[in-house]
């Protein structure tokens, strides 16, 4: 007869996933993340070996059977480790270990450019690092393009290099005043230095697995959900392998979810507007934020936004503009504006003016309906932030990986399978690196997939399981947090 | 419950219309979507009759690396041709500090050719 297991025990299938994603992490930082079928195929392989490996813990975690404080503490301390370990993802994948150190002391002084181009296929981290040099030297990030005359005084040392990396060279930035702030600050710590930059980045990633905490334990929910986003891959690829700021847009939303359900809501405002001007995406949730302020605290985010986002005008005027090129042109991965290209018979201007007004009514009136549905509950908040966010994503020209950690905090509040699966199907849109071409079928198996998973179950349980995924709700909360 | 279906219209009609979507979308993106890679070093010799340029890296190894006709010729603002504006091979000579960017899928042809101050350091 075999003695009751201790609760305080830590579970054999965790261990065993930690260990096998660590591995995994590891090998990544030897792959050679280039185009061509077997590099991408290679990497798509072990993204979704890891994704496996994710969907068996969060099956554990959505079952409520993963539980005990030595559990908890262990799948955490995966999250900060698998973070640190796809840090020094850009360095030549050939060196060896001791080769890699050096590399980034290297890099942390400054004294040469080591990362390579692309950090695991994504290479805006160099528009990061140029932009804390603008800023640094006392001129407005926003005025000039990288490749401009005005900035080749800031081309010394290793700023050439770093210059010539960036993307797009011949657009303006397009990053608002909070990103910008999140640069400077890494200048100011490492002029130069990815590592610093993706460190700093990383930090921002935690903290929003931090605040996601909080605002599970401020709506009562199993603080265990929290690791569904801390352990996702696509977060650890996107933060700390490929550096990319929107962890910031992440910890701000994270933190004014927390503010809202912890009813304070000047510094919930607050957090929101940082969110705001790290990206432009937030602006959507504008209706549910509105509905939970009083006016004068409605005047005060407009007025913030409004005094921060003044010195982007320039960003905007020109040919230069990049945040009209990105508006206006850009193209990659989009599922409902891809789908009516495709019954439009293809690209063209007036085609894609009609796709883009088509899309921008879809996403106007589901909006619309979203905030009917609004019961002005955190609940409720976390609800309507994940749809809208998601339909912007389903309704946008342009869907890059990292933009689905937008709407991954609110997918774990509400326990979604259709949003948080769609963190492992958007990387079917990294076929496009085999051979620069994007196909339809693709497509349609990313989308058809996420709308399979967001509705198929909703549907079998009955149409009354379908009506309680958008409206108010009537079930009582979900108290699980024994350990 | 009106609502809820008006919602999942939009979804439906997304999701159903993109199966007739199928098919290579627009021929390609207008994101950059090669991957490129960087090396560093000094001209070890230039073959104008082969448009072939050789480049020594700092751990001493030999690189050729083709120039065709949309290899892009630049200079640093602080290297002797940064006056220039039309840059061509025959104005690069041998020891001269050069950055050649590739494609990594294509590593035999350079993408952009670049000279470099003299001083700066060659690491590949």
């Amino acid at each position: 007869m075999s003695a009751p297991r201790s609760r305080s025990s830590l579970d054999p299938i965790l261990l065993l996933s930690v260990a096998s994603s660590e591995a995994i992490y590891l090998l990544i930082l030897r792959t050679d993340a280039i185009n061509g079928a077997r590099p991408v195929l290679t990497f798509l392989g072990m993204l979704a070996a890891l994704f496996v490996i994710y969907g068996v813990i969060a099956w554990r975690v959505l079952q409520g059977r993963l539980r005990g404080r030595g559990n908890l503490a262990v799948a955490f301390a995966a999250a900060v480790i698998f973070r640190i370990t796809l840090l020094p993802a850009g360095l030549p994948p050939s060196d060896a270990w001791q080769e890699k150190a050096q590399a980034v002391k290297t890099d942390v002084a400054g004294e040469s450019v080591t990362f390579e181009r692309f950090l695991l296929y994504d290479h805006d981290i160099w528009r990061y690092l140029w932009d804390g040099r603008v800023a640094a030297s006392g001129i407005n990030p926003w005025l000039h393009e990288p490749e401009s005359e005005a900035l080749d005084s800031l081309e010394d040392g290793i700023w050439g290099e770093i210059r010539w990396n960036v993307n797009h060279p011949h657009l303006r930035t397009i990053y608002p005043p909070a990103a910008q702030g999140v640069f400077f600050i890494a200048h100011a710590i490492s002029p130069g230095s990815v590592i610093v930059m993706k460190g700093l980045l990383v930090l921002l990633d935690l903290s929003a697995l931090g605040f996601l905490i909080l605002a599970l334990r401020a709506m009562r929910r199993p603080v265990a959900l929290a690791l569904l986003y801390g352990l996702n891959p696509l977060v650890i690829k996107v933060f700390a392998g490929s550096g990319h700021v929107d962890a910031l847009l992440v910890a701000a939303l994270c933190a004014a979810l927390w503010l809202f359900a912890a009813n304070r809501h000047l510094p919930a405002m607050l957090a929101f507007s940082v969110a705001v001007l790290t990206k432009l995406s937030p602006l959507i949730l504008i209706p549910f934020i509105f509905a939970r302020l009083p006016l004068r605290l409605r005047i005060a985010l407009a007025a913030i936004l409004a005094v921060s986002l003044a010195p982007m005008v320039q960003a905007w005027i020109g040919g230069a503009s990049g945040l009209r090129a990105f508006a206006g042109g850009w193209e990659f991965n989009g599922g409902v504006y891809a789908l009516l290209l495709g019954i439009m018979g293809g690209a063209g201007e007036t085609a894609e003016l009609i796709a883009r007004l088509i899309c921008a009514a879809l996403l106007g009136s589901s909006l619309f309906v979203l905030a009917r549905c609004d019961d002005g509950s955190p609940q409720s908040l976390a609800r309507c932030s994940m749809w809208a966010m998601g339909l912007l994503l389903l309704c946008s020209p342009a869907v890059f990986p990292w933009y689905v950690a937008w709407v991954l905090p609110f997918a774990v509040v509400c326990r979604n399978i259709g949003w948080l699966s769609f963190t492992a199907l958007v990387w079917l849109s990294l076929l496009v690196m085999i051979d620069g071409r994007q196909h339809g079928f693709v497509l349609v198996l990313e989308y058809g997939l996420l709308m399979v998973l967001l509705f198929l179950p909703a549907l079998l349980q009955g149409r009354h399981a379908f009506a309680g995924a958008f409206q108010r709700s009537s079930a009582p909360t979900l108290i699980e947090e024994r350990s | 419950m009106k609502r809820n279906l008006i919602l999942f219209a939009i979804m439906l009609f997304a999701t159903s219309t993109m199966l007739l979507g199928s098919g290579t979308i627009g021929g390609g993106t207008k994101s950059d979507m090669n991957v490129t890679k960087n090396m560093k070093g000094k001209i070890a010799k230039i073959d104008l009759e082969e448009n072939v340029v050789m480049l020594e890296t700092e751990d001493e190894k030999v690189y050729q690396f083709q120039i065709v006709k949309k290899t892009k010729m630049k200079a640093h603002k602080k290297s002797a041709l940064a006056s220039r504006k039309n840059i061509a091979l025959t104005d690069f000579v041998e020891g001269q500090t050069v950055q050649i960017t590739y494609k990594a899928t294509e590593p035999q042809t350079a993408v952009e050719l670049r000279l470099l101050p003299s001083e700066t350091t060659s690491t590949s």
